[in-house]
């Protein structure tokens, strides 16, 4: 028998343990799910947190509903639509992974083709014309892209704070330069400047969100 | 000259006008030009929002989801209307409607809260991770999430020598505090709690006194704390976590 071999020393600061999954609850529940940050909420989604479910509906069912009555026109079928978005990504949730994109562009994703479907079935309805089928499904797409972009910066508009809203306002509607901009409500340059600058690049990495969340499918 | 700077690229995307400079620059410069044309069709999309409203669903609908899914009765959306606060800006997240509807839903929360905790506190079978740490093991972590107002994240866990020691190795990210940090274990509910010291840097090592039962006191909570003397904790805790079995 031979001694056993002894192990080196570990290192005084170990680095950090890999074995860690995904948010244990109990940290995600140390806080009610309203002030989860949207990382805390993907991850807790993604461990399967019925909570997580809820308070993504929370946060963007109103998003959802909207998207799919503006491209559908029907209060009937926005409301199958949401309730398909949510429970496809529910049951999907095994295709999300959240280390690889926002849960919420995932789930317009997931909106943008639920809307494209029942659009192409409503045409098939229409009419059992196979070819009128794919003209019409390829005519809408584009249609649908362009609604959900309008639809995002009204979501992400309404999520702004103050000043952040005004001073956009401002810009966009009113016409003002930053200079009068900052005059009227008395606010120093740089702040208002900074605020442009940061809620234009929040606009737009919200807008590439909706883009890149064209691609998946559960 | 140089590229221009995020500030002028934003204005001239929402419609101020560049100076000859910039505007020369912008001519040759394919990085600021296509920059400049990616806020300007955002900023032209922002436009074309302009007095459109969101329709929030009607309730059935959640009623629909919950029902097709079998979830479970409690789980249900809070009141609709607070904005979701991403990590990207820093922003605290905003408090869900505000007034008395708010505050009893926190109140179902804490209670869940504290149920969850009950099951997942730390149990006395220690998970050992096979052949990782010949002296060491790591019987329980935490992740530590920023409390409202705070950006910072970090980790913590638990280590139990051969002779049974114990020691809380608490990571966290930089913080601007006046003051120090301070690493303070607390029963579920936070209202008793142990102290273990002060956190120099991002790092620091804890001795867990002897007896301290982790069933009773397992959360990990860290603190600023100004420089006035009192001993007792501030009440502006920078980062907070569970500490639970490893996975």
């Amino acid at each position: 028998m031979t001694a056993p071999q002894i192990a080196a020393q570990p290192p005084r600061l170990p680095p950090r343990p890999t074995r860690r999954t995904a948010l244990p609850r109990t940290v995600a529940h140390l806080r009610p799910p309203p002030e989860w940050d949207d990382e805390a909420l993907a991850r807790a989604f993604e461990a399967g947190d019925e909570h997580a479910l809820a308070e993504a509906y929370r946060r963007w069912a109103a998003y959802v509903h909207t998207l799919a009555l503006r491209t559908l026109g029907s209060a009937a079928d926005a409301e199958d639509v949401t309730q398909q978005v949510f429970v496809s990504a529910w049951r999907g949730r095994s295709g999300y992974r959240a280390d690889r994109g926002a849960l919420r562009g995932w789930l317009t994703g997931i909106t943008r083709h639920a809307v494209t479907d029942a659009l192409s079935r409503r045409s098939r309805d229409v009419r059992d014309l196979h070819a009128l089928a794919q003209r019409a499904e390829r005519a809408e797409v584009p249609d649908v892209a362009s609604v959900a972009e309008r639809v995002t910066v009204v979501d992400e508009l309404e999520q702004l704070g103050e000043p952040q809203r005004t001073i956009l306002a401002l810009a966009f509607y009113g016409d003002l330069t930053h200079d009068e901009i900052a005059r009227r409500l008395d606010l120093p340059l740089g702040t208002v400047k900074s605020h442009i600058r940061r809620s234009l690049l929040r606009l737009r990495d919200r807008l590439e969100e909706v883009r890149d969340g064209a691609a998946p499918r559960v | 000259m140089p590229h221009l700077g995020s500030d002028a690229l934003a204005l001239h995307a929402v419609g101020e006008p560049a100076t000859p400079a910039e505007r020369r620059h912008l001519a040759e410069c394919d990085r600021c030009a296509r920059e400049l044309a990616v806020l300007r069709s955002t900023a032209a999309s922002a436009r074309a929002g302009v007095g459109e409203a969101l329709v929030p669903a009607p309730d059935a609908v959640w009623e629909r989801i919950s029902a097709e899914l079998g979830l479970a009765p409690d789980v249900r959306p809070g009141p609709a209307g607070a904005a979701s606060a991403g990590p990207q800006d820093g922003t605290r997240p905003a408090r869900p409607g505000g007034g008395a509807s708010a505050g009893r839903s926190r109140g179902r929360w804490l209670l869940a809260v504290a149920a969850g905790l009950v099951v997942g506190a730390v149990g006395g079978g220690a998970v050992v991770a096979a052949g990782q740490r010949p002296t060491e093991t790591v019987v329980a972590e935490a992740r530590l999430d920023p409390l409202p107002g705070w950006t910072a994240s970090g980790d913590a866990w638990l280590e139990e020598g051969a002779d049974g020691t114990r020691t809380l190795v608490v990571r966290v990210s930089r913080t601007e505090e006046d003051g120090f940090r301070a690493v303070w274990l607390l029963d579920q509910d936070a209202t008793r709690l142990v102290s273990l010291g002060a956190l120099d840097g991002d790092e620091g090592r804890f001795a867990v006194p002897p007896g301290l039962d982790l069933d009773e006191f397992p959360v990990v909570d860290v603190s600023a704390e100004p420089f006035d003397g009192d001993p007792a904790h501030s009440g502006d805790s920078i980062v907070r976590g569970a500490l639970d079995r490893p996975a």
